[in-house]
């Protein structure tokens, strides 16, 4: 079906579950950010599975949903990416005998690994976007801008 | 939007492994030159360099926050395609880069600063 005959069709997905489970989707992602708080993670991720339960087995949900796990396991990726990054990097530097050399390699090999993820992460989200009607998308944005820049002011708040 | 959250937590520069002293925070790590490092000017320069490691690390922050809402602002105006958004990320790319690199110099001021000893006190 073409995107434009499928704008000019009521949604097909249920505009409620669609935004419930944008949200469960920040969470899940969320709750990768931090190593201490497993049992969110967990908690959101049973969240996300019975939303994903719940939904019909044919046309756009199964598309929307299976790009939103796609999303999930990307974002899982990149999260651990990171973290492993950051925690191989920061015993690195305290090692009085790690060279510049093995530094500087760590963080070509994390660059690059990192950049191709991000970038993959934004393809699927675009391919997300190109799921939803415009009028479920602007909904899904708002929510998960209002959350997303909660969690971002957190987190950064870290730093 | 539905990334957001992943590429902010993605962009942060700290540990979560508060088992030791780390260049990612250079405020414990000022602590702790005091703390292990005698009074002079060694101690000196080495908080120097403390300062300077905050310094870098306070502009990358700055810079994230900058990058990512510029990255909300694109996806709520406009409905940019993933190859613009990546565009508009990839300056932060280069100084995350350049902040790692910033890093490590930082690090070699202080290896050449300290003994070993120093050092093993510093981090164990």
């Amino acid at each position: 079906m073409k995107r434009e005959e499928r704008y000019k069709q009521p949604p097909s997905l249920e505009r409620r579950r669609v935004l419930r489970l944008a949200a469960a989707s920040v969470l899940v992602v969320g709750g990768c950010a931090n190593l201490n708080r497993t049992s969110d993670l967990d908690a959101s991720l049973q969240d996300l599975d019975t939303l994903l339960a719940q939904s019909a087995p044919e046309g756009a949900q199964d598309d929307v949903n299976a790009i939103a796990r796609r999303i999930e396991s990307r974002a899982r990726d990149l999260a651990t990416e990171h973290r492993e990054f950051v925690n191989g990097f920061d015993r690195m530097l305290a090692k009085h005998s790690a060279t510049e050399a093995q530094l500087d390699q760590l963080i070509e090999i994390h660059q690059r690994r990192r950049t191709w993820l991000r970038n993959d992460l934004l393809y699927l989200q675009e391919e997300l976007r190109a799921s939803l009607s415009p009028q479920d998308w602007a909904q899904v944005a708002k929510v998960l801008n209002e959350t997303g820049t909660g969690v971002t002011v957190y987190t950064l708040s870290e730093v | 939007m539905p990334v957001l959250v992943t590429l902010a937590a993605a962009s942060t520069l700290f540990t979560q492994d508060t088992s030791g002293v780390s260049f990612l925070d250079p405020k414990a790590m000022r602590e702790r030159c005091i703390d292990v490092i005698d009074d002079g000017n060694v101690r000196k320069r080495a908080l120097d360099l403390t300062e300077a490691l905050e310094k870098l690390l306070g502009q990358y922050s700055k810079a994230v926050v900058a990058a990512l809402d510029a990255y909300r602002a694109e996806t709520i105006a406009v409905a940019s395609s993933a190859t613009d958004l990546i565009e508009l990320l990839t300056a932060l790319d280069t100084q995350r880069t350049e902040t790692l690199q910033g890093i490590i110099r930082i690090r070699q001021s202080l290896r050449e600063l300290l003994t070993v000893k120093q050092w093993d006190r510093l981090f164990l």
